[in-house]
């Protein structure tokens, strides 16, 4: 009963393990330049238009 | 969620731009909706986000569009006024249910990756305002459930 139990302790203690190091893993942030700046609304409408011929997802965030 | 479709085909503009007073460009954050089909922008003058808001259509958002989605299908261009989506949302967590839908119905760029895409299991544990938005637009398939519990621990 006590070895039971103490396999369960330790298949728990894995899976807790496995869960932790997949939901710790970061994502390789984006170089500094890849922020490109705005000169214009112009500008914008002009990098929109250049993908015209696919879908386009338009997401607007403040950094925090 | 982009993470989710990976051969969805879309281009996705992200447009940054100061909100609130924590808010700068410096404080982008680079590990958030990190896609190769997606474009970052800074808008120090809100001028897309004002633009999109001009729209009647859009009055709701005035005076400056902020954390919303917007899908415009193909053929749609930006001309002198802000175009009309096809579907929109915000905010973006309050509705990311339907951005999972939008971008679910993109089609595929490969047939094989018509296929339906897996269901994502959303993560219970805490986070930040921002972390639910890299989750959102990043999460795949793989998420699992991370409030898991010891038996017989306290």
């Amino acid at each position: 009963m006590l070895m039971l139990a103490l396999r369960r302790r330790v298949v728990w203690l894995v899976l807790l393990s496995v869960a932790l190091a997949i939901g710790c893993r970061r994502v390789e942030p984006l170089p500094p330049e890849a922020l490109q700046d705005l000169d214009s609304l112009a500008q914008f409408a002009q990098a929109f238009n250049d993908d015209a011929d696919e879908h386009r997802l338009l997401v607007l965030l403040s950094p925090t | 969620m982009l993470a989710a479709y990976p051969d969805r085909d879309v281009r996705v503009h992200v447009v940054w731009f100061n909100m609130v007073r924590t808010d700068a460009r410096d404080r982008w954050p680079r590990d958030e909706i990190v896609d190769d089909r997606a474009t970052h922008y800074w808008d120090e003058d809100k001028a897309v986000g004002r633009a999109l808001a001009s729209r009647e259509e859009l009055a709701g958002w005035r005076p400056v569009a902020w954390d919303v989605w917007l899908l415009y299908p193909p053929g749609v261009t930006w001309g002198d006024d802000a175009p009309l989506p096809a579907a929109r949302g915000r905010t973006i967590i309050g509705t990311r249910e339907e951005l999972d839908a939008a971008i679910r119905d993109v089609p595929a760029t490969t047939p094989a990756a018509r296929l339906p895409a897996a269901p994502t299991v959303a993560t219970t544990r805490p986070r930040a305002p921002h972390s639910d938005l890299a989750s959102t637009l990043n999460s795949g398939p793989t998420r699992i459930p991370l409030a898991l519990t010891v038996r017989g621990r306290p």
